[in-house]
């Protein structure tokens, strides 16, 4: 395995909504085998960016690629952890369906195999949500839910795993128990991109940051590139 | 008043014709109804409701009789272009969905109305009928229709079957789905087509006005009674074939009464009674569980 290689590159990316533009001009790449924080202030562009990544946003005008490929035809490659406001708590269904939704293949009539449901179990397991399996989701704590989505994407065993603010609103067990399946996932080649808010811990959890304020203000590794001047940069005129 | 047994035997052909008929509708609709009301558009069905019947009336118009096949062409064609401008006026930023809804309703309902007072003053005899859609009339169904409304029934059903995954995935979390590489809009446009399609055979039994309510009180009432969405789909449609059958047996039995009316007064009472006893869900056992806490607290 190649660390030197990268994982996802963008080249001269813009993205508006509406009037707004929330990228400008975003050149970066992304190296594979990595823990990577997306940090910025609020309204910065940190989730567009993902989602970008992934295809769920329209860039204006700009080029992404993943592992060289174009996205539309890397979707195999990614798993998303989604911001918890953007799941619907309401919806019928349990710990194992969502779990398990992680193993449908996005073919139109695929079935769930006897391995996709052992997989899926032993997943549960190492994430600590077995004896859990057959709640309604709105039935959990905070760090509970997180751990169900994160169990989904780790059902994909995709390559790159996107996860949008997991640690928002949750236990501090259920963080580290999250920081430490990542870094075991890492430690296997993985590469996971996380929208992160909380400044006090980037240098502690992440091999390397993206610091973004509609513009890219500095990428690389984070002793380097998480300094007070590029922070200082990055929030101006914010009190951290 | 004739008895239940009498009805049940089915001994009547046109007991039996009509029965079958609006057992096909009300579990199609029961059915695809789950997504409209998950997707939080429960209204876009009623505005389908109200939109379909330009769709009958410009088939009259055009094929100068009430052909069930023309008609169910016209009316997933005009019902298709309601749903697809609402989708486009709640779009535009100032304009709510619920506001799209109620224009675009009030749009296709008056064009509809428009159709028709021309078919009255304008053309032959047959036009008799068409006033049927307002509020249905499953007596009059004929053999053919019958046809119709069952195949129609059987695509919706098969549908709702063999993408249940996809439709689950895609109404569930539309941003994960898509970030997998579902096919999103395609299964959107589908859940879409097969809603229009059960509202279009659906206005035959029981009318314009009350089709929301066979599309949406299912799912309403069963969402009460448990967290898992295949079991919803289950108990929605045990609901629905439970007021389908007591409601034709009404109309069978009270002389000059409608079969679709009935219908959905059995499907609120269930609707009700599941509001008021459901397990956890409903009032008198979280008045319950409440009570309970504060003694013990």
């Amino acid at each position: 395995m190649d660390l030197n290689k990268k994982c996802v590159s963008i080249e001269n990316l813009n993205v508006f909504y509406g009037d707004k533009q929330a990228l400008k001009d975003v050149n970066l790449s992304v190296p594979q085998g990595k823990m990577i924080a997306i940090i910025g202030p609020n309204g910065s562009g940190k989730s567009t960016l993902l989602k970008s990544i992934m295809g769920l946003v329209k860039p204006k005008s700009g080029r992404i690629s993943i592992c060289g490929e174009p996205i539309q035809r890397a979707k195999a490659k990614i798993a998303y952890v989604p911001q918890k406001e953007s799941v619907d708590w309401d919806f019928p269904i349990t710990v194992k369906e969502v779990v398990r939704m992680g193993r449908y293949s996005n073919k139109l009539f695929a079935r769930i195999t006897k391995e996709d449901k052992a997989k899926s179990q032993e997943i549960m397991e190492m994430l600590e949500i077995e004896s859990l399996q057959n709640r309604h989701i709105s039935q959990l704590s905070g760090g509970q839910q997180q751990r169900v989505f994160l169990a989904r994407a780790l059902a994909q065993e995709a390559d790159i795993m996107f996860l949008d603010e997991p640690f928002a609103g949750i236990d501090a067990s259920s963080e580290l128990k999250i920081i430490e399946i990542a870094r075991s996932l890492r430690d296997q080649g993985k590469t996971l991109i996380f929208v992160h808010h909380a400044l006090n811990t980037v240098m502690e959890y992440f091999d390397h940051v993206i610091m973004l304020n509609n513009c890219l203000i500095a990428d690389g590794a984070t002793q380097n590139t998480f300094t007070q001047e590029n922070i200082n940069a990055c929030f101006a005129g914010i009190k951290i | 008043m004739s008895s239940f047994s009498e009805f049940i035997s089915l001994e009547d052909p046109t007991v039996k014709l009509v029965l079958v008929g609006v057992l096909m509708i009300s579990i199609s609709s029961a059915l695809i109804g789950n997504y409209a009301f998950l997707r939080k558009r429960a209204m876009i069905g009623d505005a389908v409701a109200h939109s379909v019947f330009p769709g009958v009336c410009l088939s009259f118009i055009v094929n100068g009789e009430k052909n069930p096949l023309m008609i169910l062409a016209y009316s997933i064609i005009t019902g298709l272009i309601a749903m697809f401008l609402i989708d486009v006026v709640s779009k535009h930023k100032r304009v709510k969905t619920e506001s799209a809804i109620g224009i675009v309703l009030s749009l296709f309902f008056g064009l509809g109305i428009v159709m028709l007072s021309y078919i009255q003053g304008n053309m032959g005899s047959q036009q008799s009928g068409l006033g049927h859609f307002f509020f249905g009339q499953a007596a009059s169904l004929s053999e053919q229709d019958i046809d119709v409304i069952s195949i129609v029934s059987l695509v919706i059903i098969v549908g709702v079957v063999i993408f249940y995954r996809g439709f689950k995935t895609v109404s569930f979390d539309r941003s994960y789905a898509s970030a997998r590489g579902y096919k999103v809009v395609l299964l959107e446009s589908l859940i879409s087509i097969l809603t229009v399609m059960a509202i279009a055979i659906g206005i035959n039994a029981v009318g314009i006005v009350l089709m929301a309510a066979l599309l949406l009180t299912p799912a309403s009432s069963a969402r009460l009674w448990t967290s898992s969405l295949s079991m919803m789909m289950l108990l929605g449609v045990m609901f629905s074939v439970i007021s389908t059958v007591m409601g034709t047996y009404m109309s069978y039995a009270v002389d000059k009464s409608p079969t679709g009316p009935w219908i959905v007064v059995f499907l609120s009472v269930i609707a009700l009674g599941s509001i008021l006893i459901a397990p956890k869900k409903g009032v008198i056992p979280r008045w319950l569980s409440n009570a309970k806490n504060k003694k013990h607290g």
